[in-house]
């Protein structure tokens, strides 16, 4: 209700402003305004396009129900005795005797049936989730009108929509949790985990809190999306220049530096990954996915050597896609719960100056930028969840008995009060938990090393900063082996576990220094005429997501150094120059997708399979992350047919490489078809390396583009 | 009536012959320029210089053709030797038609009037120092407007009055509407863009813009249409220095950013479907030294498009079209008789990569401006044409007002065929009235300052990108 009531507000706004617009231009008659009236010129012009993208591996997204590395793969979870410190497997006469010991609780397991003369408490944790294959990865159809109005020759109105729409649901395996008999229960959004998948939609918890109904779509200014569609405005500014002096104010995306795709100063704009992620066209960089926001931009050309440039806009957060879509990359057990509306991010502003210096082969360009980094920070969050463990289980029913006989719950309610305060919610197999939960220690481990966080870590954090878990005789563990019964105890008891977590977002400096250089050889040398830039930015005390999910979160200085040399060269008189480029990346404290390294490096899982082993944790994570780029783009005569091709490599072992093809036959049509080819795995530790976060998404692509 | 006097090639013979002793005055019967730099009246200095046969179409061809006339397939061999040879061929196998014209024998008519005047009043002001560029003798200064060498003795002196000044005025800029045409005649690309120009140096105002007297000029095609490559623009900025390559920076909507790019890529197609180089822009694209092996190859009458092609009654002053295999290939253009032209060769030197092996550019020795444009590849083959019809903008009565002299019609270019003969494409330039996205072309603005911080800057050209 509150989506709908923040839409007809903001509808109302504007509505305002152009009313007032026309009163103020219906009540204007003087010649001279007419004369200004008639000074306005103004056109049209967009885009029609259609995407596809068809998956060419076999391998589903592993952060998705359908792509779990767990399903219809059985894993025998041995539940730890908690009255041990987990330091052996429990039988239910251990439990029995021990919440009699601890509690003098005589626990009632009547109900529980008897197997084999016996009360079991082993399980073979069994996700019954099919793995589909999928055949497209991504279907929209997007338009793209533009709108520019010239008031004076200084003053113009600059517009450009974006209105997409996602085939998604009739074109991709769509997982959806009412095909079980039972619904997921609550805690979760419901629009992101009680339906089939929702492809477009930006969903934050509302600012009045988290609990059902209190979850808020389309928090920015003039985005309007659903589960299918998606409309903004990238392009929504006036523009004032007068001489040197420029200005703009209204909607707006905003890219410095010269690195292309590795954002060394292209600090202005978090990404928006609804939109095929970050595997679009490898030469178009990132046009597609800067989140535009609200923002005043100056710029100022000093001299005919110096320039400055400044904004502030609004503090607008990287997008991730939603769980269960074809590109989702935070795994589906996990329920998000974003605060950039509960956190008043949307209150903050971003702000920064550059100066940049050309002088014949030379360039220099300095960087100051006040901002919230716009990956966000995560950790645990209780979930607020008050539902009792299941009673079908020893387990559940015995931690439910002891929970309403000793820490005070009311009867009925088992250990709901106190699972509310920690940042897991439980559910029943059976139910739609069967899918969206975790089931067993294994797949608490796996996700872990996906997520690129220490399984170990991330259970003795939730228990210490989360003291109600050690009512329930949850302890902190230092080896794997006890954190492995631990949590296939609470897997059994709970049957199926979820966690919570925060997302919220850090300001942050960032300091930037670039230079450029443009070689001057023979002019028969190769090198001849080859562009140099390099460029480092710095950021003291970021904050990044603590691999244990730890409330301070994780703080460390950050630096990113990007090397890029770019040349045009003719190889033969009959065809136009090859455009080719060279990037080198190094970050000694974060990867490319902005992860600490410390999460990187956990050994023990082998690609894109369940494991016997559950994975260790990272440990120190890999010293530092380097990246190398690779790209060239071949017109042909006349520039009707263009290839392309694109890798990148991360040095720890990871691939992505993208040959293309592009067509213009005229008559204001494109067609483009690329092929995205990931490997995670081609050498060293697999989770060191960011390929193999996303390498399920091998495809062919095809693009088709008519011009209005 | 009239006795002829002179063959149809007696001017051409000696006015080669005169080459080869060394004298290379414009003009037959008389030096041109001593009698230009004199007179009072410019109507009838054409005809105290040239012969009738270099002035009258129906003279030189004997009868054949006459003002008024359509040349076509059926009657171009009577032109055939006033014709390069790929105008030529479009004619005799494309369908194309050309209509002739009268004679545009008032040389006021060929010049911008400050042009005009800055040529006149600094004649012989003008030498090459010792890094071979133009100079005001006696200050050591950069060049001070209108053509430095206005009566060229060598193909370098006429090189570089085409160099100093494309347009012939201090700022200008212009509509440009485009259509290339693909092998089956079709329309396959539309484009709009705007062309800057503007002189830092070699100004007719006397004036350096800013005191940058390190800079010839500075110049930006901005594209308007379509969306894929609206705000797509390549700023160059000149150096002085004719032995040095222009900065090239480019705004990829792509990249949201300005980026450098290497300055040599001058032989690329801007855009997909594009005939057009960098390298083309008015018959000298390029920083003249970067260029080498000047060499004077023909004198002679031509026929080049001069006057009438402003279609002012039509629509946005769009251009017909006609020929071809969809009648799509070809402007309509009025063609006249230029009475003496020089043909330069020129090799990129500069280039070693270059696709261009050579180049033939034909000279009006009335203005010094290119009439006739071909390259060569690099096996020695013909690839392309780049013409274009430089004249007054004038159509009947109507004429669009010289900036500095309103009573008489502006000088500038009116459209362009640019034929790639290799890939049978052809890239057609219209000077229309307004494209999408523009205003209208202007010249000489009262203020510079403003529209080079507007269009002609690093941070001009990131803002006028798409958004």
């Amino acid at each position: 209700m509150s989506t709908g009531i923040g839409q007809i507000r903001s509808a109302r706004h504007a509505a305002r402003l152009f009313g007032s617009l026309f009163i103020l231009t219906s009540l204007t008659t003087t010649a001279q305004a007419q004369a200004f009236w008639e000074s306005w010129s103004w056109r049209t012009s967009g885009l029609l396009r259609t995407e596809l993208a068809i998956k060419t591996n076999s391998t589903e997204n592993r952060f998705n129900a359908f792509g779990n590395e767990f399903n219809r793969t059985p894993v025998t979870i041995r539940p730890g005795n908690p009255f041990t410190g987990f330091s052996d497997v429990a039988s239910s006469d251990d439990i029995e005797q021990g919440f009699l010991d601890t509690a003098d609780l005589p626990i009632d397991l009547s109900a529980i049936p008897v197997v084999d003369g016996t009360l079991p408490l082993e399980r073979e944790a069994l996700r019954s989730t099919p793995s589909p294959s999928s055949t497209f990865n991504y279907a929209i159809t997007r338009l793209e009108p533009s709108l520019e109005v010239q008031f004076t020759r200084a003053l113009r109105l600059r517009v450009r929509a974006r209105l997409l729409y996602d085939f998604g649901s009739q074109l991709y395996e769509n997982f959806d949790p009412r095909d079980f008999p039972e619904p997921l229960p609550g805690g979760a959004d419901p629009q992101l985990s009680r339906s089939s998948p929702n492809y477009q939609s930006y969903r934050v918890e509302a600012r009045s809190g988290r609990m059902e109904g209190g979850w808020r779509n389309n928090p920015f200014l003039f985005e309007w999306s659903g589960s299918d569609y998606f409309i903004d405005f990238p392009a929504l500014f006036l523009e004032y220049n007068q001489g040197p002096f420029q200005i703009r104010a209204g909607n707006m995306q905003i890219a410095w530096g010269q690195a292309l795709f590795f954002r060394t100063m292209d600090i202005a704009n978090g990404l928006d990954t609804r939109r095929h992620l970050i595997i679009g066209r490898g030469l178009e960089e990132f046009a597609d996915e800067r989140v535009p926001a609200p923002a005043v931009r100056v710029g100022y050309q000093l001299s005919r050597v110096w320039e400055v440039d400044a904004f502030a806009q609004q503090f607008r957060p990287t997008i991730f896609p939603n769980p269960n879509t074809p590109f989702n990359l935070i795994t589906h057990e996990f329920t998000v719960h974003d605060q950039y509306l509960r956190g008043g991010y949307d209150k903050k502003v971003n702000y920064g100056i550059r100066l940049q210096g050309q002088w014949g082969q030379w360039g220099v360009q300095f960087m100051a930028a006040h901002r919230h980094n716009p990956n966000g920070a995560f950790r645990w969050t209780a979930s607020q969840v008050n539902r009792a463990l299941p009673n079908s289980n020893v387990l559940g029913a015995s931690f439910n008995q002891y929970c309403e006989a000793v820490l005070g719950s009311p009867v009925g309610e088992g250990c709901g009060p106190q699972l509310a305060q920690v940042p897991l919610d439980f559910g029943p197999l059976g139910s739609a938990m069967d899918a969206a939960g975790v089931q067993s220690a294994h797949q608490w481990f796996t996700g872990a090393q996906n997520a690129r966080l220490g399984g170990i870590d991330a259970l003795n954090v939730l228990i210490e900063e989360f003291p109600v878990a050690q009512d329930l005789f949850a302890q902190t563990v230092d080896n794997k082996e006890d954190a492995i019964r631990q949590i296939d105890a609470f897997a059994y008891a709970g049957e199926s576990i979820r966690g919570h977590i925060d997302r919220e977002y850090h300001s942050e400096n960032i300091f930037g220094v670039g230079a450029s250089y443009v070689l001057q050889l023979a002019p028969t040398n190769f090198f001849n005429q080859t562009i140099f830039n390099l460029e480092v930015s710095y950021a003291p005390d970021r904050v990044f997501t603590d691999t244990g999910l730890r409330q301070s979160f994780l703080t460390d200085d950050d630096w990113s150094i990007s090397f890029v040399a770019e040349n045009w060269h003719r190889f033969t008189p009959a065809f136009p120059g090859t455009y080719m480029v060279f990037q080198y990346k190094f970050r000694p404290t974060s990867d490319l997708f902005g992860r600490h390294l410390s999460g990187m490096g956990s050994e023990g899982s082998p690609a894109g399979g369940p494991t016997v082993v559950a994975p260790d944790d990272p440990g120190t994570g890999s010293g530092n992350a380097q990246y190398i780029v690779l790209a060239a783009e071949q017109p042909f005569p006349g520039r009707v047919w263009e290839t392309a091709f694109a890798m990148l490599i991360d040095v720890r072992g990871g691939i992505f490489i993208q040959p293309g093809i592009r067509w213009n036959p005229g008559r204001n049509l494109q067609f483009d078809l690329f092929y995205n080819f990931l490997e995670g795995s081609a050498w060293g530790t697999r989770s060191e390396n960011i390929i193999s976060t996303f390498d399920f998404a091998e495809e062919a692509v095809i693009r088709a583009t008519w011009q209005f | 009536m009239r006795i002829r006097k002179y063959d149809f090639s007696y001017s051409r013979r000696l006015l080669m012959e005169q080459a080869a002793k060394g004298f290379m005055g414009a003009g037959v019967l008389a030096p041109f320029w001593p009698l230009m730099a004199k007179a009072e009246n410019l109507d009838d200095i054409v005809f105290k210089t040239w012969p009738i046969e270099n002035i009258s179409i129906e003279e030189n061809t004997k009868g054949k053709i006459s003002e008024g006339d359509t040349v076509d397939a059926s009657n171009v061999e009577h032109v055939k030797h006033l014709l390069d040879p790929i105008t030529h061929t479009q004619i005799s196998e494309m369908g194309r038609r050309i209509k002739i014209g009268k004679p545009t024998t008032n040389v006021e008519l060929l010049y911008p009037h400050a042009y005009l005047e800055a040529t006149l009043r600094n004649a012989g002001k003008a030498e090459f120092d010792a890094e071979r560029n133009v100079r005001e003798k006696g200050t050591g200064g950069p060049w001070i407007g209108g053509n430095p060498f206005p009566d060229p003795e060598t193909p370098e002196e006429a090189i570089v009055n085409i160099t100093l000044s494309w347009g012939r005025h201090n700022w200008a800029e212009y509509g440009i509407r485009d259509f290339s045409i693909d092998p089956n005649g079709r329309i396959a690309y539309q484009y709009d863009f705007v062309w800057y120009e503007q002189n830092v140096t070699s100004r007719t105002d006397r004036q350096v813009f800013r005191g940058w007297k390190d800079r010839l000029r500075h110049n930006t095609a901005l594209f308007t249409h379509p969306t894929e490559n609206d705000g797509t623009s390549f700023l160059s900025i000149w150096g002085y220095d004719q032995n040095s390559f222009p900065d090239l920076y480019g705004y990829v909507p792509a990249f949201r950013r300005v980026r450098q790019f290497p300055t040599d890529q001058r032989f690329e197609p801007l855009v997909p479907g594009i005939t057009l180089f960098l390298s083309d822009a008015w018959g000298a694209g390029d920083p003249m030294w970067t260029w080498g092996n000047y060499k004077i190859i023909d004198r002679g009458p031509v026929l080049a498009p001069i006057n009438g092609n402003l279609w002012s009654k039509n629509d946005n002053w769009e251009i017909p079209k006609h020929g071809g295999p969809q009648g799509n290939t070809f402007q309509d253009t009025t063609w006249e008789m230029v009475p003496e032209a020089i043909l330069v060769e020129a090799e990129p030197v500069g280039y070693p990569r270059s696709p261009v092996g050579k180049r033939h550019v034909w000279i009006d020795r009335r203005n010094g401006v290119f009439c006739g444009y071909i390259t060569y590849d690099r096996r020695g083959d013909m690839w392309k044409s780049f013409e274009a019809s430089l004249g007054p903008r004038q159509d009947g009565d109507f004429f669009v007002p010289d900036p500095d002299n309103p009573d008489r019609p502006l000088w500038t270019w009116g459209e362009c065929h640019i034929h790639d003969v290799q890939a049978e494409r052809m890239t057609l330039l219209a000077h229309v009235e307004k494209i999408r996205g523009h205003e209208g072309s202007r010249w000489n603005l009262p203020d510079e300052d403003d529209a080079y911080e507007r269009f002609l800057t690093r941070t001009a050209i990131a803002r006028l990108g798409a958004a």
